[in-house]
C-alpha cells in the first residue's frame, strides 16, 4: 500500500489471546497476530465482534482470561506499567473532559505522562497545530463539536509520543467530512512519526483507505487477516459486469466460447439474458481483451464495467453473512451509544 | 506522585468551581438548617437550652451543621467516579504509566478541599449570626482541620463504594443510606442525654459524634482538651482505616 519499511520489529505479538467473560461468553477466541513497527493494522467487524475486548486487552485495562501479548516487548500482564508507558489509547467514546478547555486537557494529559513543562508545552502546541485546534483550545471542551473532540482525543493520544497508537472506531458517529479529515490525520501521524496504529472500525472503507493490513474479526475470532487486495483476491479477482443492449440466440454459443478463453475464471448470464458478469482475475487487464471478443462475436453492448469485490463480500465469504452498516444519524447514534455505556459500564 | 496528585485534585477543583450553581446549591441546606431549625429551637423553653451547654441553640446546632457540610461534600466525592466511569474518562487516567493511588488520593483530597471550603463559608455565616468561637483564629484553623480530617474519611468510604457500583441511582441510595443515620444518630442536633438508650450507644461510636464533639469543644463547651484528645484519636484511626479502605478496593478494582 505504501513504500515505508514494514520489514522491522513487530510492535505487537499477540499469542493465543481469550477473554472469557461470565464463565461462558468467549469475547476474544483464541487470537493470535502480529502487528510491525510502523505498520497500520484494522480490524473490521460488526458490533460485538470483540474488537473493543481485545484492544482493552492489549492496552492493560482488562485482563485477558488465556493467552498473552507483547507490546514493544513487553508482557501485557506481567509489565503492565512498561507497556503503558509506550502506548497511546483513543477509546471508541470520546472522554475528553468536557468542563476543561482543550489546552486544559492536554495539560493534565501531560503531567499523567510525566512531561516536563516546556516539553510539554512544545509538543502541546505541535499536537495542537497538526489536528487543528489552536483557536478552539481556550474554550471549554462542551462547546466542542464531535469532530472536534474526537481530533482532541487523538492528540491526547499522541502528546506523549506513543510508539503504539490504539485508536477504537475513530471515525464512529462523525459526518463524512469529518472522516475524511481524520484519517487524514492518522495517515500523516503514521508517515511523519512512524507511528505503529491498531484500529478497530467497522467501516469497510476506512479499513481499506487506512490499513496496511486487516484482519475481519467476527464472534471473538480472526476469520482472515491480510492486506486488502490480499483479502479480495481470495474471492476469486474481479467481476465485469457487460450490458447488453439485445438478446441473440448466438448469446449462448458466445458465452461459451468466453467461459474458454485464458483470462475468464466463470460467466454467469442472469435471469433475463441481458447482462453477463464475467469473474477474471485482474480486472484491469481482463476489460479491454472482453471487450474486444464481445466486438468481434458481433455482441452490441451497452456497458462494461468493472466491480471490484469489496470487504463485505469478503465477510460474506467468511462468515455468511453481511456486515451490518449503521444507518443511523449521528445523533440517533450517540444516544444509541449512551445507552450502551450506562450498561457497558 | 505529587504533580499527578495535584493535577488530579485540580481537575476535581475546576468542575466544582466552574459548575457556580452547584457551589451555591451546596450551601443553601446547611443555611437552611441554621436559619429554619436555628430559629425556632431559639425560642424552646429554658430548661431545654440549660442541658445544651451552650449559650443558645444555635450556637449547640453550628458545630452539628459544620460537620454536616463535610459529611454531604466527602460522601458526594464518589460521585466523579462514576462520571468518569460512564464516560470513559477513569479509562483514559487508568492507560496512563502512574500508579493508581495518586488518582484515588487526588479525589479523596479535592473532595476534602471542596469541604473545607464550604464548611468555612457555613462557619462565617454562624458567626455573623453571632455564634462565637472562643478559641479564636486558632480555633477556627483548627476546626477546619478536623472537619477536614473527617471529610476525608468520608470522601474514602463514599469512593471505595462508587468504584465498585455502576449507577448514579445506587450510589445515590448509598448516599442517603448512610448520611442521615449518621446524622440524626450523633451528638449533633440534640445532646445524646435525648436519646433512648440503644441510639446513645450509637451515637458514643459514631464517627460523626466524635467530630462534632471535637468543634464544640472548640466553639462553645469547657475546653477539655483530653477528651479533645480522645475524639481526635478516635477520628484520625477512622480516618487511617477508611482512606486504607477506600486506596486498596480503587487498587484492587482498576488492576
Amino acid at each position: 500500500m505504501n513504500e515505508r519499511d514494514l520489514s522491522g520489529k513487530d510492535d505487537i505479538e499477540v499469542q493465543n489471546l481469550t477473554k472469557i467473560f461470565n464463565g461462558s461468553v468467549r469475547a476474544v477466541d483464541g487470537i493470535t497476530f502480529n502487528v510491525k513497527a510502523g505498520e497500520i493494522l484494522g480490524f473490521l467487524g460488526p458490533n460485538g465482534a470483540g474488537k473493543t475486548t481485545t484492544i482493552l486487552m492489549l492496552c492493560t485495562l482488562l485482563k485477558p482470561t488465556e493467552g498473552t501479548a507483547r507490546l514493544c516487548r513487553y508482557d501485557i500482564v506481567r509489565e503492565p506499567d512498561k507497556v503503558r508507558s509506550c502506548i497511546g489509547y483513543a477509546p471508541q467514546d470520546i472522554s475528553v473532559d468536557e468542563d476543561l478547555t482543550g489546552l486544559e486537557n492536554l495539560k493534565l494529559h501531560a503531567t499523567l505522562y510525566h512531561m516536563p513543562g516546556d516539553l510539554a508545552e512544545e509538543r502541546i502546541a505541535e499536537v495542537l497545530q497538526l489536528v487543528e485546534l489552536e483557536d478552539a483550545k481556550d474554550r471549554l471542551v462542551e462547546t466542542y463539536s464531535g469532530g472536534m473532540r474526537k481530533r482532541l482525543e487523538i492528540a491526547e493520544g499522541l502528546l506523549h509520543r506513543p510508539r503504539v497508537l490504539f485508536l477504537d472506531e475513530p471515525t464512529l458517529g462523525l459526518d463524512l467530512q469529518t472522516r475524511a479529515h481524520i484519517w487524514e490525520y492518522i495517515k500523516r501521524l503514521n508517515n511523519e512519526y512512524g507511528v505503529t496504529i491498531f484500529l478497530t472500525t467497522h467501516y469497510m472503507e476506512e479499513a481499506d483507505l487506512l490499513c496496511d493490513r486487516i484482519a475481519i474479526m467476527d464472534y471473538g475470532r480472526i476469520v482472515c487477516i491480510g492486506t486488502g487486495s490480499e483479502l479480495k483476491d481470495q474471492i476469486g479477482g474481479d467481476v465485469i459486469e457487460v450490458k447488453l443492449s439485445e438478446t441473440s440466440p448466438a448469446t449462448e454459443q458466445v458465452v461459451k466460447a468466453l467461459k474458454e478463453q485464458s483470462f475468464v475464471r466463470n460467466v454467469v448470464v442472469s435471469p433475463d439474458k441481458f447482462s453477463l458478469n464475467v469473474f477474471v482475475d485482474r480486472g484491469e487487464t481482463a476489460t479491454p481483451k472482453l471487450a474486444g471478443f464481445l466486438s468481434e462475436a458481433k455482441l452490441i453492448t451497452n456497458s462494461i464495467s468493472m466491480l471490484r469485490p469489496s470487504l463485505d463480500d469478503v465477510f460474506l465469504k467468511y462468515t455468511g453473512r453481511r456486515i451490518r452498516e449503521d444507518k443511523a444519524s449521528p445523533e440517533e447514534f450517540w444516544r444509541m451509544r449512551r445507552a450502551l455505556g450506562r450498561a457497558r459500564a | 506522585m505529587i504533580a499527578e496528585i495535584v493535577a488530579i485534585s485540580n481537575r476535581e477543583l475546576k468542575h466544582w468551581y466552574r459548575t457556580r450553581t452547584a457551589v451555591f446549591m451546596s450551601l443553601i441546606q446547611p443555611l437552611i438548617w441554621l436559619g429554619l431549625f436555628g430559629n425556632t429551637l431559639g425560642n424552646a423553653p429554658t430548661p431545654f437550652l440549660a442541658v445544651l451547654g451552650a449559650p443558645n441553640y444555635l450556637s449547640f446546632m453550628t458545630p452539628g451543621i459544620v460537620t454536616m457540610t463535610m459529611l454531604f461534600g466527602g460522601t458526594f466525592a464518589g460521585m466523579s467516579v462514576i462520571w468518569d466511569k460512564r464516560f470513559g474518562y477513569l479509562n483514559k487516567l487508568l492507560v496512563a504509566p502512574i500508579p493508581r493511588t495518586p488518582i484515588v488520593l487526588g479525589k479523596m483530597i479535592s473532595a476534602t478541599i471542596r469541604g473545607m471550603i464550604q464548611g468555612l463559608i457555613v462557619l462565617a455565616i454562624a458567626i455573623a449570626l453571632g455564634v462565637t468561637v472562643q478559641t479564636g483564629i486558632i480555633g477556627i484553623v483548627l476546626i477546619m482541620l478536623i472537619t477536614g480530617l473527617f471529610a476525608l474519611s468520608l470522601a474514602s468510604v463514599s469512593i471505595a463504594a462508587a468504584t465498585s457500583m455502576k449507577t448514579h441511582e445506587t450510589f445515590f441510595a448509598f448516599i442517603n443510606l448512610i448520611n442521615l443515620p449518621l446524622m440524626f444518630m450523633s451528638n449533633a442536633l440534640f445532646p445524646t442525654a435525648f436519646m433512648p438508650n440503644w441510639m446513645k450507644s450509637v451515637a458514643s461510636v459514631n464517627p460523626f459524634s466524635f467530630c462534632v464533639d471535637a468543634v464544640r469543644i472548640l466553639t462553645t463547651g469547657s475546653l477539655d482538651w483530653g477528651r479533645m484528645l480522645f475524639d481526635l484519636e478516635a477520628l484520625l484511626i477512622f480516618t487511617i482505616i477508611t482512606t486504607s479502605i477506600g486506596i486498596i478496593v480503587f487498587r484492587r478494582i482498576t488492576k
